[in-house]
């Protein structure tokens, strides 16, 4: 379904542009991600992160399918475990499957797993 | 997918297990798919006969819907599994299906392993290191 981007999301008093900008970010992360431009891809997920309000991706699966509140972790966790760092990437999957458990979309929870 | 990046099959496993359990229990049949193609990824050292099978079932599902974008991996994971098996020329039907899919949607993130599986693929073929590096070489033209 199409909205009018000055209509607001579900989320009340949060226009639903700036989370457009996030989606748009984060659609180009996965883009440069699955065709290998791995650091263009990180570059994309900063710039959604900067336009993503926290709590707002109930909103974000609405316009897109697409959990952005889990996906920015799940990304960074990407990252961290191409570049060695386990740890930290095991702290965005701790933070990913707790997200995952609270939010209400059985998609996004298999997606999660 | 971060478990079967790192090849830490034991949590793949265990997660893919989960997916499929509560995919199947919603009826969220693409969900469920995903999964079992995981849970055959999981297998692929442990029981590659099974992952085999797993995998070539779940991509038969998944061969029905416009998205690409997981074949390459798990075609991958399942040339790995037969390779294990030495069943040589499926292998080669695999790598090459994921290759010509790789070719016709740029979907290169996976590359580094199927070529990996390729390598071994080549010597399981009778191949020596002259082969290996005519086939996995950089083209001429190739600027990646």
């Amino acid at each position: 379904m199409l909205r009018s981007p000055t209509k607001p999301c579900n989320v009340p008093g949060r226009p639903v542009t700036r989370q457009g900008f996030a989606l748009a970010h984060m659609i180009f992360a996965n883009l440069y991600n699955y065709t290998g431009k791995f650091a263009a891809s990180a570059q994309s997920v900063a710039e959604a992160a900067r336009h993503y309000q926290a709590d707002s991706h109930h909103g974000s699966f609405e316009l897109s399918g697409l959990d952005l509140g889990i996906h920015l972790p799940m990304a960074r966790m990407t990252a961290l475990s191409l570049s060695g760092d386990h740890s930290g990437a095991d702290r965005d999957m701790n933070e990913i499957l707790r997200l995952a458990e609270e939010q209400p979309q059985v998609g996004v929870l298999c997606w999660a797993f | 997918m971060r478990c079967l990046v790192e090849r830490d099959f034991e949590r793949a496993g265990g997660l893919a297990d989960l997916a499929v359990a509560v995919a199947t229990e919603h009826g969220v049949g693409i969900w469920a798919t995903a999964g079992q193609l995981s849970q055959g990824a999981a297998l692929v050292i442990s029981d590659p006969g099974r992952a085999a099978a797993l995998i070539g079932a779940a991509i038969v599902k998944l061969d029905a819907i416009p998205w690409p974008l997981y074949h390459p991996t798990f075609l991958c994971f399942q040339a790995e599994a037969l390779s294990r098996l030495g069943r040589v020329a499926e292998t080669r039907e695999k790598v090459d299906r994921a290759l010509a899919m790789i070719a016709s949607t740029g979907l290169v993130w996976w590359d580094a392993e199927l070529h990996r599986i390729r390598a071994a693929l080549i010597r399981a073929e009778g191949g020596g290191d002259a082969a290996v590096r005519e086939a996995l070489g950089p083209r001429r033209g190739d600027s990646r």
